[in-house]
This record gives structure tokens, sequence and C-alpha cells, in this order.
């Protein structure tokens, strides 16, 4: 029951918030493109970050929409929530000479500490239906054998 | 591909462009910097940072709140405070200062 409710509900929580997260940032490039100017990294890794960012949340997304790439995107968006996951504990944990303003992260009102939070929960959440997606039962060609 | 997951795709589009971010108006707070007197007091400047050729996106920022403005130019440069650290602008008051003149906090 468990495994059905997560196999159904995370991957649309997943292409909810890449859908949304991506779009907010393609729709409002420019202040997007200010946050990561913001981030204590260097410019040219923000110039880039700009557009990949968004390109990966939103591919993201459309490879959890379909069947045959759903695994693939769970995957992806572990990768993804990890990577983001991390980049947040660094700055909490003063790895960084300044801390940034949390702004441009998935919910502009949420302090570092909300954001590092949320995002374990969305890591733990998309890895624990990768191993249920791992588990799931294969049906085997043998069942549509007409004896 | 599952209905229900195209559906829930366009309602985050349509969530992303109601919640998308304004713009900011330009004129406000694009300047200001602080330093600190040696007796610990400190002491406020205005000043029109692309009147010294600083860029915005580059020398400095102004993000969504359109309180807090930080300054990421050069560190060897007067917009840090002595300890050479950055800072937002939104630690500075607003009101008694101009683009020329300079505020003492606590006189």
């Amino acid at each position: 029951m468990l495994r059905k409710l997560a196999i159904v509900l995370v991957p649309a929580l997943l292409v909810l918030l890449f859908v949304y997260t991506g779009f907010t940032k393609v729709f409002a490039l420019q202040h997007f493109r200010d946050t990561l100017y913001n981030q204590p990294f260097p410019h040219p890794l923000a110039a880039v970050l700009v557009y990949l960012i968004p390109t990966a949340e939103l591919s993201i997304a459309a490879a959890l929409l379909f069947n045959n790439t759903r695994k693939k995107g769970l995957y992806c968006a572990a990768g993804l929530l990890t990577v983001f996951t991390l980049y947040i504990a660094a700055i909490l944990l003063h790895f960084f000479r300044r801390v940034p303003c949390s702004c441009g992260g998935i919910f502009r009102g949420l302090s570092w500490s909300q954001h590092f939070w949320v995002n374990v929960l969305l890591t733990g959440l998309t890895i624990t239906t990768i191993v249920f997606y791992s588990k799931k039962s294969i049906p085997s060609p043998l069942n549509h054998l007409v004896l | 591909m599952k209905k229900y997951l195209l559906l829930i795709a366009i309602v985050g589009i349509g969530a992303a462009w109601v919640n998308k971010p304004h713009p900011i108006p330009l004129t406000v707070h694009n300047y200001s910097f602080t330093h600190y007197n040696t007796d610990g007091t400190r002491m406020y400047y205005g000043k029109d940072l692309t009147d010294i050729n600083y860029v915005k996106g580059f020398d400095y920022i102004c993000l969504s709140s359109s309180t807090i403005c930080t300054f990421m130019g050069n560190t060897a440069n007067a917009h840090t405070d002595l300890t050479g650290s950055y800072f937002y602008t939104s630690d500075v008051p607003h009101a008694g200062i101009d683009d020329s003149g300079i505020y003492y906090d606590g006189f």
C-alpha cells in the first residue's frame, strides 16, 4: 500500500516541484541571474548555471512524465536534490566566506535551514521511491502465455 | 504517459507564472555602503555605485526584496567593511542618508 502510494505520489510531487521551480526561473530569468550572482561561487560558473539549472529541472520533470523514462528521472531528481542539499549544508556550515540571501530557492520565504530540511525530506522520499521502483515486480512474459 | 502527471505539470506552470518574481524598481537602494569607525561606531555612506562605474550584476546586486543589496566586487575596494567581509545594505538605515552625505550612527 505504502509502496503503491509512493510510486504514484512522489513522481507527481517531483513533477510539480521541478516544473514549478524550472518555470519560475525561466519566467524571471534576470531575477534568477541576480540571485545566482549573489551566491558565493565564481561568476563564470553562475553564468553557466543560469541556463543549466532550469534546463536540468525541466528535463527531469519531462522524464518523470513518461513511463519508460520515469526511473531515470527519479535517479536524476535524487542527484539534483542531493547537490542542492549539499550546497545548502555547505552554506549552513560556513564553508563560504559569506551567507547569501536564501531568496533564490524553492520557496523564497524559507530560511537556509528550512530549505535544507525540505530538501532532505524530498531527497529521502525520492530515494525511497527509487527503492520501491527497483522492488516492483516485473511482469513475466510467461504470464501472458495462453496454454 | 500518465494523464494526471501532465495535469500536475500544467498546474505547476500556472503556479510558476502566478508566483514569478517581479522585477525590482531600479531607483531604490542601488547604493550605500558602510564602514566601522575605529571607535566601533558605525558610519554610513550613501554613494551612487553606478557613478563609479560599478556594474549591476557584477559589482553589486539588489534582490527582489528591494531592501537587500549585496556588493560582490573586489574585496580590496571600499565596499567592504573594515573586517573585509561582505554586508547587506538592509543593515544600513535608508533614512537620513543621501548620495553625497555621511550619516553618523549613535551621535
